[in-house]
């Protein structure tokens, strides 16, 4: 089977095998993939009002930040769902054929499915167009469904497929086992007595605790000021609260590219809590995570047995509340907030945020523009593998000239992709900035 | 000859237009929607939900977020096209006199209907000819436009320019163009106008009416549904606080 050569990565058999997601043999896609869009188009009204409602306007164009950053026409949010489109004038659409002919029908081949892997892999899910298209069109509900469906094709990127396949064999993202998770914990702990010369006790799987929080797990290891950070906040706020050593993660890639991977995923989670008899779930610093929980999880796993809050939105009652206090004088740094896509667009996360950093930074400056019309920082998706570096980048652009143009010293940036993308790649524009979590400045403001 | 054209194909033309708009609108209702897509901020209640698409539908208001000439074109353009739906109503329907309604004398209600009616032309023929210029002349909207995108403009400009002519310059009126409309609303046939400029515009909003239930113009009725998806508001099963 020769294939040239995609970016990202396809996925190879073993992880497709990880995923139960079937081998299709090069020359059966264009069928296959005829009749699972078929199938999505019966499931999904938004994709079919989207193929039938677009008038070409190309108000969307300009706002797409996938598009200002790579010049590529295919990354316009309309051309890309064009490339949908026309399959679905040529097949499914009703009317007569020729009708359908002028508004570009086209049969589907190899070269489509081709097309459809590298721009629905150039989206990143960010939802800004649906803000600025008048018919509310929203491109990252076509990209969900197309990486599903290539994903069903055998034709998830491999970095995705990756993921999700750690996330299945040990509840992190990372594909740490857990008595590598525990270590972790262990020398947080030590480090958290080393800085602060207090018992702060990281717990995991304790019974009957209060909260049970849901880091993402490269706060872990990567991050892990923020994560010490929270551990502070719940000492400081006298809340009992666990880890689960079953799920460590709550960057959920399964919402990108394939829903029995989210939905096995919230699944494991909340029994996890139920297990522990938590009060509620605390999520922490991730965006897509916080989408499907905020906007997905109830849909496709039934209802909750408990609440699912945000971190800000927990850490704000306490604020609120008087139970934790700040020192501002902590973060005397010229600080400006990078709205992460899921949290503002998607994940109604606008003004706690903002609050908290009222609170706890001294010099606070907004990026323009900001909030529920930010720009993505070009990670979004999961487009965080290696051999994208050049598409990042590009991506990444119309974000890092917003990010120049404030002069701050820290870009407080709390999601995990976020994370992950833009030290890297602002560091190619070369934007002299310090890329933090939101929890890190609590943390460092938080008076113990 | 006249009659198949005058009194049986409009009848079909409607009817294919009705039940095609109707089949389309039905085959999204029988979607379900698996999951909340809505984008924040969000309307709190469903009132303000439906507010928001009043807003939008009247003002544009997305469309004000980018790009001020367009919105400029479009806008221009779509609300014209409302007053001359609505004047095509008043105008045909009340023969020219609902301003008297208002305590204008018959003649100056004529005239003030035919004033409008030709404000609202220019208007609408000026918005249609920026659109089709700027799908024209931007690279990028030829690379996203396909053969429909021009046909429907072409179109429409054609039935406001056979509107526009036929007023002005080939003296059809109200009288004979109510007669005749009212004969086929009432089953009572009437025979077609004799006037060219009259039977061209006439066709072409046929033609117009059996493309729009298969073509982009579906937006019409489509946008409320799509934009519903992200403006309904999110009822969130817990809220702390
Ligand atoms: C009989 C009814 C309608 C007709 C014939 C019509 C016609 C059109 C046409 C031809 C375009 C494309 C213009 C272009 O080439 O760029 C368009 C676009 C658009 N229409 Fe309509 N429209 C109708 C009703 C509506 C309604 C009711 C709304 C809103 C509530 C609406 C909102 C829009 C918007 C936002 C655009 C995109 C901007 C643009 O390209 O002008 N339309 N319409
Ligand atoms: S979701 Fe974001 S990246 Fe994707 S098409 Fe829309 S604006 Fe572009
Ligand atoms: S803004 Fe919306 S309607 Fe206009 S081209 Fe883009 S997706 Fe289509």
């Amino acid at each position: 089977m020769s294939e040239q050569v995609r970016i990202p990565y396809v996925a190879r058999e073993k992880e497709l095998k990880d995923l139960y997601l079937p081998m299709v043999a090069p020359e059966d896609r264009p069928q296959t993939a005829l009749e699972l869009l078929g199938e999505m188009l019966k499931y999904k009204r938004s994709l079919k009002l989207y193929l039938d409602v677009c008038t070409h306007c190309g108000a969307c164009a300009e706002q797409c930040h996938s598009y200002l950053g790579t010049k590529d026409p295919y990354n316009m949010p309309v051309a890309r769902v064009d490339l949908v489109r026309r399959v679905y004038k040529q097949v499914f659409a009703s009317g007569p054929s020729f009708l359908r002919t002028w508004d570009g029908a086209k049969a589907i081949d190899q070269e489509t499915i081709d097309l459809w892997y590298k721009y629905f892999h150039q989206c990143n899910q960010c939802r800004r167009c649906a803000i600025f298209c008048p018919k509310g069109i929203d491109t990252a509900e076509v990209t969900i469904a197309m990486r599903e469906l290539l994903a069903h094709l055998g034709m998830p990127s491999r970095f995705h497929a990756g993921i999700a396949k750690n996330m299945a064999k040990t509840g992190n993202n990372m594909g740490n086992p857990l008595p590598a998770v525990l270590d972790g914990i262990e020398f947080l702990e030590e480090e958290l007595k080393e800085e602060t010369g207090l018992d702060i006790p990281i717990p995991v799987d304790k019974e009957g605790a209060e909260v049970l929080f849901n880091p993402s797990s490269s706060d872990l290891y990567v991050n892990t000021d923020g994560f010490m950070a929270v551990a502070k906040i719940f000492y400081k706020a006298g809340v009992s609260w666990t880890l689960s050593s079953k799920i460590t993660e709550t960057a959920n890639f399964g919402l990108f590219f394939h829903e029995p991977s989210m939905r096995e995923h919230s699944r494991l989670l909340v029994q996890a809590g139920k297990e522990l008899g938590v009060k509620r779930l605390v999520a922490g610093e991730c965006g897509h995570g916080w989408r499907t929980w905020r906007m997905f999880t109830e849909t496709i796993n039934g209802p909750l047995p408990f609440p699912v809050v945000h971190l800000f939105e927990e850490v704000l009652g306490y604020l609120r509340d008087g139970r934790i206090k700040f020192d501002k004088s902590m973060n005397p740094e010229v600080v400006t907030y990078h709205d992460p896509c899921n949290y503002a667009r998607a994940g109604d996360l606008i003004n706690q945020p903002r609050e908290l950093l009222s609170a706890c930074v001294q010099n606070f400056v907004e990026m323009t523009p900001t909030k529920e019309l930010s720009f993505c920082c070009g990670g979004g998706s999961g487009i965080l593998m290696d051999e994208a570096m050049k598409i990042r980048e590009a991506l990444a652009q119309p974000k890092a000239e917003c990010v120049r143009s404030t002069g701050a010293e820290i870009l407080c940036a709390p999601c995990a992709i976020c994370k992950a993308q833009l030290p890297d790649v602002l560091e190619h524009h070369k934007v002299d900035v310090t890329v933090k979590g939101l929890s890190d400045l609590m943390g460092r403001a938080l008076i113990l | 000859m006249s009659s198949l054209f005058g009194w049986v194909i409009p009848y079909i033309v409607v009817l294919l237009f009705l039940g095609g708009m109707l089949l389309r609108i039905m085959s999204w209702l029988k979607i379900p929607v698996p999951f909340k897509l809505t984008v924040f901020p969000c309307p709190k209640t469903r009132a303000g939900a439906a507010a928001d698409l009043v807003t939008e539908s009247v003002g544009f208001k997305s469309l004000w977020r980018g790009g001020k000439g367009l919105w400029f074109m479009s806008w221009l353009f779509h609300i014209s096209l409302a007053f001359i739906l609505i004047g095509h109503f008043f105008g045909i329907g009340f023969l020219g006199q609902q301003f008297t309604w208002i305590g204008a004398t018959s003649e100056q209600s004529l005239e003030l209907s035919v004033l409008f009616g030709t404000y609202a032309g220019v208007a609408l023929s000026l918005g249609l000819l920026l659109l089709a210029i700027r799908r024209i002349t931007s690279p990028t909207m030829k690379f996203i436009s396909s053969f429909a995108d021009y046909l429907v403009l072409v179109l429409l400009i054609g039935i406001v320019g056979s509107g526009m002519y036929m007023r002005m310059f080939h003296g059809v009126t109200y009288e004979a163009v109510h007669d005749y409309l009212i004969g086929l609303i009432t089953f009572h046939p009437v025979p077609l106008p004799d006037n060219m400029a009259f039977i061209f515009h006439f066709t072409l909003v046929q033609l117009l009416l059996l493309y729009f239930p298969y073509s982009k113009l579906l937006h019409s009725c489509g946008i409320f549904f799509s934009r519903w998806l992200i403006v309904r508001p999110h009822e969130r099963q817990v809220i702390i606080k």
